[in-house]
């Protein structure tokens, strides 16, 4: 996961006090920018001092939290405003407002650029291209929570807005705003320039909402589509004139067009030279060969399914929606997905009609495809009846390339989560157990009873229906458990899933509210690991847990995401807080749960109250007389701590079991890993000692061998001069020098190969002769090893030499020799005495012996 | 050990190329044909010479000899009929750092290739050019081509062909400002080799005519000269090429010949009775047309406008 999709979601839950002072920018700040909705200071949370309380109300205090934590259920409501204490305060919502709303790129992608994103995600992206020294000190840098948010106002107006002259004009508004300086000025249209440069061309922001995520999805489905429907038209255009052509030239072949009209008519250009009547008793009747009538109807065939099916193209999708237990009906499907066919179930029915109509359409689809296939066969002459027939009678989308397969429209399936996992589930599993490449989008909606219906309990305290787990035991099927909060991670999902022969399930968590509180409760879900988000590609292959990747989540390795919060403490001293993001932070978030906490101030604190997450490290001895609580605060910044009580700390555990479930198959913390990557190690570590000692050895060895034989040549050159020296006359002068000649190896000289052995020549048939080859006079023609691959062989050098005889027969051996374009063959005697006529065969093997 | 220097340290090439290395595809040459003797010389050359084969370029015309370059794993241009020479002038004119061959056939260099072969001699820029000469289009099954010899009996001419072949030597040595000239035939493997390595040695345009044999439309030419050893008569000099230590039993008739008599080495190709096996002609100093091509090579635009500015500047009132 890359820092900045980690970043996005835990900038919800931090309390980034600096970066709010960053935000207002003093030196602005005091002279003309004023703001008031950037007034509102950040304050740290306090911890308050403990009260003097009499040891009796103490216990009476612990009594009742003990109570508490055992039975639950606090059934009145509390009278504080409390959150997690990880929220900032100022309440959420500007900090969810800052990060979106969407970018949705609708043409040419590119590495550099998202292919959607968060706005923000796009400014950043954009400004670290835009290679200005100091990003942090570029005003679009610092002023980026305003950018976005007067987006988000425009948004209000009209949506979907389009990118680039939306966010020039917020980028004019923002100079305006500021009254900069002449001096600032001129660096920020400096910087103007470079960015719009630089951001994407093409593309538009949408609304952070509920319906953000088909968005996307559409988008996605024609980024795939529309590519690849422009070439394939192109190639039944190319097809068709082609096709066309063969036709017409089938055309002229008949006799009827040698006749002295037509010749005239294509001739006219010669009109005056050529006498036509004549011309024709010269061209003999039925000129080439004709094409037999199976085939000319075969090919009209082909051409005009080609012609009449390039009307599939009008549809991009068929959408077959399950929503009887869509909470909100009011989705318009048919504005979501225009192109689409759309058909809407409330029984579950969707299951079988789907594949009922994925068939149908296929069936069409294969016509298409067949066609375009003969076709190109026949253009190159290459259509054989024999293996064609059977092999295109049977053809079907089984037999699509995946280019082909991309063309054809998409299969899509939208049900509510629960209504799969309830009601479904059996029609379901049979739907992917087919493996078509059907897609089913099963929709988990959060609901706060908050806003919404009390009867609807959106989050199920102590299961979850594990519907995309489930599927894992479909084999190769794609998975992707995800929500909206980080578009370009579902976007690339549904590229990798759609792009795949497979069937996906795609299980994504969506809220019923809109905007600030949609994302808030989507990335407490995410970081409470309520709702991990997971991708299984079973196509992936080998590599251990490279199937399974669990990247989009927050601090993936963790049991619990943890989050430093600056607070003061109950001496007033500044003091950093490590605070894991459990379920129970989450399950507080949905009002329905208040009556499973217990909030206690500074004065009833003590050591037997542990955080949950240590509580359920712990085995229950431990926990004697223990009780665990999470952080919160109220709406004053006061810190408290909040009894948890028994059954929503058994929730937790259970989201934890799970989670350790998730990680386990991806390999992160997996026991098997963890053993195999020291086992490597270690065998690693052994391999290299040998290595270096093995080849430290051996340089000692090369050396010595060297000096050796340098050695013996300089002790060879003074021997064989000394023994030169005329002793007669022992009058050495003095200038005779002994010239010893120095030492230059500067190449060994490589060993001669080694010629093949040549046997001396005996007399014919009376002792047996070896069959062997010249090889270095081979002109490598093939003959020989053409005869015979055993037989004969090439060496390095690819020449021939005589391999095996056993593994031929004389008579080859002089056939080789008699083929042979340089006579370098020698046949010698035949091994096995055997051998049909072998006088005959000795006679001609003679001259080459 | 290879690399060792006297100083005992060693100094590993980052890749040593094996043959393999240069070799692509399964060459669809009839089995006999003499081009397979080429493509494997040529391949030994290579790796004895270690080229980069990302620095090498073969560059062919039309014709069973043509199809070399599919057989080397190097860069390669099958191009046009007759074109071969053109494309590969081109590519040493400016891209001076790459090893780049020429192979072609008789009808694609003599036939209509040869307006560009004529010219292609004289630029005398720094190519290696193998030509493979069968004595008939092989490719198009059997037509008569300018080197056939008289009385040749092909598609073309049913009765016997009736005009003097061309001879490619002769042909060469004619034009201005040839450099090397050698012969050689593919059934001698030893003496192909040195042949094409002097080529590749000489800087410049190396021409090296290969006798080859094509045993499906010249079968009984090629059998009577590959095993009539009393045809061929092997050049002698020490600037000339050797004939090789496994082949020097079988050479039968020698004759000595400097390869910078160019008056004798025309004497020599005009003979019509022998067949001459060697270096015939070879001119060190003859100038290069492709020096000129690189010579602005590497200049950066501020030098280019320099050069220009003091050109124009001549104009200058
Ligand atoms: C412009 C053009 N004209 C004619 C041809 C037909 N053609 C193909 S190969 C060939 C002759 C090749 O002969 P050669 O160069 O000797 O090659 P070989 O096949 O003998 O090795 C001809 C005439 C062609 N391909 N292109
Ligand atoms: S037939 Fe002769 S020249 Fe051809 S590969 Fe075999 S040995 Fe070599
Ligand atoms: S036709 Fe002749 S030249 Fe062409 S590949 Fe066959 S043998 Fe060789
Ligand atoms: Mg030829």
């Amino acid at each position: 996961m890359t820092t900045k999709e980690k970043n996005s979601f835990s900038e919800f839950f931090k309390e980034d006090a600096e970066n709010i002072q960053n935000i207002l920018h003093p030196e602005l700040n005091d002279t003309n920018f004023k703001n008031a909705e950037f007034e509102q200071k950040v304050e740290i949370s306090k911890i308050s001092p403990p009260k003097e309380i009499s040891l009796e109300e103490f216990q009476k205090k612990w009594r009742q939290m003990r109570s508490f934590f055992r039975n639950g259920k606090n059934d009145k409501k509390l009278d504080l405003k409390l959150s997690p204490l990880h929220l900032s305060n100022r309440n959420m919502k500007e900090f969810i407002l800052d990060e979106y709303p969407i970018f949705l790129n609708t043409e040419n992608f590119t590495e550099e650029v998202p292919y959607c994103g968060s706005l923000k995600e796009i400014i950043l992206n954009t400004l670290n291209r835009c290679n200005i020294d100091q990003v942090k000190e570029s005003i679009i840098f610092i002023h980026i929570e305003r950018i976005i948010q007067n987006v988000n106002k425009l948004l209000l107006d009209s949506a979907p807005l389009f990118f680039r002259p939306t966010i020039i004009s917020v980028l004019n508004k923002l100079q305006t705003d500021l009254q900069l300086t002449a001096e600032v000025l001129n660096s920020y249209t400096q910087e103007i320039k470079l960015f719009t440069d630089k951001m994407p061309k093409n593309g538009v922001i949408i609304p952070f909402d509920k319906v953000a995520l088909f968005k996307i999805l559409e988008n996605t489905m024609s980024a795939i589509l529309v590519p690849a429907r422009i070439k394939l038209a192109n190639e039944i255009n190319k097809l068709e004139y082609k096709i066309q052509d063969i036709l017409k030239v089938e055309d002229e072949k008949k006799p009827s067009s040698n006749e002295a009209k037509n010749l005239h008519d294509s001739y006219s250009f010669v009109d005056s030279m050529l006498k036509f009547d004549e011309l024709v008793s010269l061209i003999p009747e039925s000129g080439s060969q004709v094409m037999g009538n199976d085939r000319i109807e075969r090919i009209q065939t082909v051409l005009e399914d080609l012609k009449t099916n390039a009307l599939l193209f009008s549809q991009y999708g068929f959408l077959y929606v399950n929503d009887l237990f869509f909470y909100n009906k009011d989705y318009n499907w048919n504005t979501l997905f225009p192109k689409n066919q759309i058909e809407v179930f409330q029984d579950g029915n969707g299951c079988d009609a789907i594949m009922f109509s994925f068939k149908k359409e296929m069936g069409l689809w294969a016509k298409l495809f067949k066609a375009m296939r003969i076709a190109d066969l026949e253009l190159n002459s290459s259509y054989d009846s024999e293996i064609h027939d059977d092999y295109f009678k049977n053809f079907n989308w089984q037999n699509f390339t995946l280019d082909e397969l991309n063309s054809c429209p998409k299969f899509l399936l939208i049900a509510d989560s629960d209504q799969l996992f309830e009601t479904e589930f059996n029609k379901l599993s049979k739907l992917l157990s087919e493996h078509f490449p059907i897609k089913v989008i099963a929709l988990k909606t959060l609901i706060n009873s908050k806003n919404g219906n009390e009867e609807l309990l959106g989050m199920n305290l102590h299961s979850q229906p594990k519907l995309a787990t489930l599927m894992l035991s479909q084999n190769n099927i794609y998975i992707n458990q995800s929500t909206v909060l980080s578009p370009n991670f579902l976007a690339k999902g549904f590229t990798e899933g759609f792009l795949a022969f497979s069937p996906a399930i795609y299980s994504i968590l969506n809220t019923n509210d809109s905007d600030e509180n949609h994302a808030l409760m989507l990335s407490a879900a995410i970081e409470g690991r309520d709702f991990p988000g997971f991708v299984y590609n079973g196509q992936l292959g080998l590599p251990w847990g490279s199937r399974f990747n669990l990247e989009n989540n927050p601090q993936p390795d963790k049991s619990w995401p943890i989050h430093e919060i600056e607070i003061i403490n109950h001496l007033n001293r500044k003091e950093i807080l490590s605070a894991p993001f459990s379920f129970a932070d989450n399950a507080f978030l949905n009002d329905d749960y208040f009556h499973y906490f217990l909030p206690v101030d500074s004065s009833y604190w003590n050591e037997n109250l542990i955080s949950i997450t240590e509580f359920m490290k712990r085995n229950h001895l431990e926990n004697m007389g223990k009780l665990p609580f999470i952080w919160m605060k109220d709406e004053g910044n006061n810190i408290y701590k909040s009894i948890v009580c028994w059954e929503m700390v058994m929730a937790t555990q259970e989201r934890l079991d799970f989670w350790r479930f998730l990680q386990e198959n991806s390999g992160i913390n997996n026991y098997h890993v963890l053993a195999a990557v020291e086992e490597v190690k270690k065998e690693m570590k052994a391999v290299f000692d040998f290595e270096i000692e093995q080849l430290q050895i051996e340089q000692k060895i090369e050396i010595q061998k060297i000096r050796d034989e340098e050695a013996d040549k300089v002790i060879g050159n003074l021997t064989s001069f000394l023994l030169d020296l005329d002793f007669t006359n022992l009058e050495i002068k003095s200038d005779n020098k002994v010239n010893v000649e120095p030492i230059i190896i500067d190449e060994v000289p490589v060993v001669k190969e080694i010629r093949e052995k040549k046997p001396n020549k005996v007399e014919s048939g009376k002792i047996a002769i070896e069959a062997y080859i010249d090889t270095p006079l081979c002109t490598a023609c093939n003959e020989c090893v053409g005869l015979n691959g055993n037989l004969f062989k090439y060496n390095s050098e690819k020449l021939a030499y005589v391999a095996d005889v056993k593994a031929g027969t004389f008579k080859e051996l002089v056939e080789a020799a008699e083929v042979c374009p340089v006579g370098i063959i020698h046949p010698g005697t035949p091994i096995n005495p055997d051998e049909a006529d072998l006088t005959q065969l000795l006679k001609r093997a003679e001259k080459f012996n | 050990m290879y690399g060792l220097k006297s100083d005992l340290t060693c100094d590993l090439p980052t890749k040593q190329y094996s043959i393999s290395d240069y070799s692509k595809g399964v060459p669809r040459w009839c089995p006999g044909c003499g081009d397979h003797a080429v493509l494997n010389n040529t391949q030994k050359l290579l790796k004895e010479k270690q080229l980069d084969p990302a620095k090498t370029v073969f560059v062919s015309g039309i014709g069973c000899s043509s199809r070399f370059p599919h057989y080397m794993d190097t860069y390669g241009f099958h191009g046009l009929h007759g074109r071969a020479f053109p494309v590969a002038c081109g590519v040493k004119f400016r891209r001076p750092d790459l090893n780049v061959f020429v192979i072609t056939g008789d009808g694609d260099c003599c036939s209509i290739g040869a307006g560009a072969w004529i010219h292609a001699i004289r630029y005398n820029m720094d190519l290696t050019v193998l030509l493979l000469d069968n004595e008939i289009y092989g490719l198009t099954k059997k037509q008569t081509s300018p080197t056939s010899r008289l009385g040749t009996i092909s598609n073309t001419t049913p009765e016997g062909s009736i005009i003097p072949p061309i001879n490619a030597i002769e042909t060469t040595l004619g034009v201005a400002n040839a450099s090397f000239v050698a012969q050689t035939a593919d059934w001698n493997p030893v003496h192909m080799y040195e042949t094409i390595k002097a080529g590749f040695e000489h800087k410049g345009f190396s021409f090296i005519h290969i006798i080859q044999r094509c045993p499906i439309f010249q079968q009984s030419l090629g059998k009577e000269m590959a095993t009539n050893k009393d045809a061929m008569v092997y050049l002698q000099h020490e600037n000339g090429i050797p004939f090789g230590e496994d082949f020097s039993q079988s050479v039968k008739n020698t004759v000595n010949h400097d390869p910078t008599n160019l008056s004798e080495a025309r004497e020599l190709a005009m003979d019509r009775e022998n067949i001459y096996m060697g270096l015939f002609y070879q001119n060190k100093m003859a100038p290069r047309y492709d020096l000129y091509g690189s010579s602005n090579l590497g200049f950066t635009n501020d030098q280019r406008e320099k050069v220009l500015n003091a050109e124009f500047d001549k104009y200058a009132i």
